[in-house]
């Protein structure tokens, strides 16, 4: 006999496995209050990311419950998994919440682009060999050389393993001004994350609005994107407003999502347009209200400047949306 | 065939269709388990599995249908059968006795809706039906525990999934329980009688269903049945009555099941009273005492297959077109797997038993279920600590193949 330890981070503890034995009866024997409904492989309440270690899952469990995408990011099942070695283990979910242990770690920039008069795109590669690991609309600090650290959010799915950072320019801001400027390919940027409570709800089985403003297009891209690709079949109304043409990005790629996925739909809102164009003007917590008039039952995500999310909160709680169904994380902007 | 025969013959079979195995079936078990775990009934026209590897193992097998259709048209009288095509048909799309394509598709689309976070979000809502249900019976010094608190719990959550009025709860119990009757046949059925009755359930299923899946298509919601219309199965949307079956069955599924195991629970930890003083003193227990309930008396006795093919099993030879069935009931109380199998340990950890089934047919309610036995058991004991029951007695619905109290009075204090 031999045992194992494994370190589960939520709990801030370590147990012993015994062979023969998996990494959640060994927590509830040692009186964790580890998640599981069935211990069978059939649930997924146990599922669990394996920070480091190995461990042998068996046959027995369900495909549905644990893809083999899933697998290959690191998942487990604790109620399956009998450790190989001395392993460090992640509850993914605790009592219906997202349960991400906040790390800190270094990524390196692999490339910058310009898509809007006051947008930078940032693409960042993880450096450290620890997973980073969030759900689709979360936020992260990033911190560049020299400089103080700013909030941002992942425009990428969480399963992609290339982050993806939208950072709008501010008139003075210094952050911003450098990633508009100096900003280059190779440059290490340390990311300390993931926070925010206003992550896609996979469980919600009526329609989703979802309403960015300027760069607050990252999370909801990354949330969109998301829960296209995971399968969700209801409706997904997505609007999108910029002061101008000229401040528009994205816009062939949600384009693309929009033909591949039939539940869909983008509208796009100008609110200061200036020459010809095709969209919809307004400011858009405006659209929003012209276009429904009841989204009782709706998801709301809602991202962008604090003015934006605070008008647009008021119109969708006017028509029906609960304030537990209306998520968005109120950003500060620092200059 | 049928699973329901109730003959007082312990030669046959053990003594596994007698009277007295309604009421206790597991000395029967032993006896099989002990004597011939696999056995071949000739008045059953089936074959048995009563050990728990073998029941385990054979629940993974694909080349064994679940497909009843023959067994549905076994149930209705033998004269004029065009008159009862519409129960076949409603039957038939139901994945639980589907194999292949359409089972798998339809079960990953409501597998989506019962995931871990799907169902924590269902529990403050349970918790309210529990909680109300308990209200209405303060202050009585004597209730059902059966009829007024563990039968109502199940319709009222599904009613909560489903999106309907809960104003048509007595309604949707009555056909649940009027379907599952059909479905698992009375000793002596009226065939006639019963399926007249069907017919009649389903029209009425119809009228009250179609229009609201044709609301939720015009305006979808944030439940169930909004869910399954707005989903497509490999491009193709679900039709009306695609819909309307599947809520029947979600409805029967898990309405007859979910409230006996409360039940049950609430009756054997009477008979254990060591246990019953450990879950009062740690709640926590709660979430592995659950599953020691559902092993130690499964609602569901026993899983039922076909063989596709003829093929070899531990030295017996099994045709193509026999019937298997998986008893689940005795596989749970299988030494070899669970030391002790006969007692009643609230902390038995790990429990691998195999009442919501196992493999690709795997309970798609089986999260739920468990919510509602959580909270339910963990409610009563907290609001009656010191219930107890009116007689040690409980009668049983008389069949064999599922297991469910027709009443549980208990003294609240
Ligand atoms: C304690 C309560 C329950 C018990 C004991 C139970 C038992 C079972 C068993 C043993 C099976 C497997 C059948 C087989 O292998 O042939 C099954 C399947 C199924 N159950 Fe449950 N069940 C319960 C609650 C529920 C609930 C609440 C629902 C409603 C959502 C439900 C819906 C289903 C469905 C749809 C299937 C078919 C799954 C498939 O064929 O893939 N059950 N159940
Ligand atoms: S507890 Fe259900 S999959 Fe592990």
């Amino acid at each position: 006999m031999s045992a194992r330890r494994v370190r589960i981070e939520q709990f801030d503890q370590d147990i012993l496995v015994e062979d023969g034995d998996t990494i959640l009866s060994s927590a509830l024997a040692a009186g964790i209050d580890y998640p599981f409904l069935c211990q069978q492989g059939q649930c997924g309440s146990c599922k669990s990311y394996l920070i480091s270690g190995s461990v042998d899952l068996g046959s027995f469990y369900n495909p549905m419950v644990l893809t083999e995408h899933e697998r290959s990011r690191g998942l487990i099942l604790a109620c399956q998994a009998q450790p190989l070695e001395d392993c460090v283990v992640s509850v993914a979910e605790l009592d219906g919440e997202v349960s991400h242990v906040v790390r800190e770690i270094t990524c390196s920039v692999v490339a910058v682009a310009h898509p809007a008069s006051d947008i930078t795109v940032i693409q960042l590669r993880n450096d450290s060999g620890q997973p980073f690991i969030f759900s689709a609309g979360q936020y992260a600090h990033l911190t560049f050389p020299g400089l103080p650290a700013r909030e941002y959010s992942m425009a990428n799915r969480p399963d992609v393993d290339l982050l993806e950072f939208h950072i709008r320019h501010l008139p003075g801001g210094r952050v911003s001004s450098y990633a508009a400027t100096e900003l280059a390919a190779g440059t290490a940027v340390t990311l300390r994350g993931p926070f925010g409570t206003a992550y896609l709800r996979e469980e919600h089985l009526g329609p989703i609005l979802l309403g960015a403003a300027g760069s607050g297009l990252a999370p909801i891209q990354s949330i969109a994107e998301t829960a296209l690709a995971n399968g969700l079949k209801q409706r997904l109304h997505l609007y999108f407003g910029v002061r101008d043409r000229p401040n528009l990005y994205q816009q062939e790629r949600l384009a693309e999502l929009a033909r591949r996925y039939s539940n869909l739909s983008i509208t796009v809102a100008l609110s200061e347009p200036s020459g010809a164009h095709d969209l919809r003007v307004g400011h858009l917590s405006s659209v929003i209200a012209a276009d429904f008039d009841d989204l009782t039952d709706y998801h709301v995500y809602l991202a962008g400047p604090p003015a934006f999310c605070e008008a647009a909160q008021g119109v969708v709680l006017e028509r029906g949306v609960t304030p537990a169904s209306c998520f968005m994380d109120p950003f500060v902007t620092n200059k | 065939m049928t699973d329901t025969l109730s003959i007082d013959d312990t030669q046959d079979s053990f003594g596994l269709f007698t009277a007295a195995a309604v009421h206790d079936p597991y000395p029967f078990y032993q006896r099989a388990r002990e004597t011939e775990p696999i056995h071949w009934s000739e008045r059953a026209q089936a074959w048995y599995f009563t050990r728990y590897r073998d029941v385990f193992v054979l629940q993974t097998r694909p080349d064994l249908s679940v497909d009843r259709v023959e067994t549905l048209y076994s149930y209705l009288p033998t004269t004029d059968t065009d008159r009862f095509s519409n129960i076949i048909e409603h039957y038939t799309r139901w994945l639980l006795y589907r194999d292949g394509a359409y089972h798998d598709r339809l079960k990953a689309l409501f597998m989506k809706a019962m995931t871990p976070r799907a169902i924590e979000a269902m529990r403050p809502k349970i918790q309210m039906r529990v909680e109300t249900l308990l209200d209405s019976l303060e202050g009585q010094d004597q209730f059902d525990a059966y009829l007024d608190f563990a039968a109502r719990i199940p319709v009222q959550v599904m009613i909560d999934l489903l999106g309907l009025p809960m104003s048509d709860e007595a309604m949707l119990r009555h056909w649940s329980d009027r379907c599952s009757n059909f479905l698992f046949q009375p000793v002596n059925p009226d065939r006639e009688k019963l399926a007249d009755e069907q017919r009649q359930i389903l029209d009425a299923q119809q009228d009250y269903f179609i229009p609201i899946i044709r609301e939720r298509r015009a305006r979808p919601r944030a439940d169930m049945i909004s869910a399954m219309v707005q989903a497509d199965v490999d491009g193709e949307k679900l039709t009306d009555m695609e819909v309307l079956a599947t809520c029947n069955m979600m409805a029967t599924a898990g309405g007859g099941t979910s409230r006996s195991a409360i039940a049950m629970a609430l009756w054997r930890l009477q008979q254990f009273p060591d246990q019953l003083a450990k879950l009062k003193a740690n709640p926590k227990l709660i979430n592995l005492a659950a599953e020691e309930f559902l092993r130690y008396e499964a609602p569901t006795q026993r899983s039922i297959r076909t063989a596709c093919e003829s093929f070899d099993y531990e030295g017996h030879h099994i045709e193509e077109g026999q019937i298997l069935h998986l008893m689940l009931g005795s596989a749970n109380r299988d030494p070899e797997q669970f030391p002790d199998p006969d007692r009643l340990d609230l902390a038995r950890n790990p429990n691998r038993h195999v009442t919501l089934g196992h493999g690709v047919h795997y309970c798609l309610g089986a999260s739920l279920a468990r919510m509602e036995l959580r909270v339910a058991l963990d409610g009563f004991i907290r609001r009656f600590p010191d219930y107890r029951l009116v007689s040690d007695e409980i009668v049983f619905m008389d069949r064999t193949a599922s297991r469910r109290p027709t009443s549980l009075p208990v003294f609240a204090r």
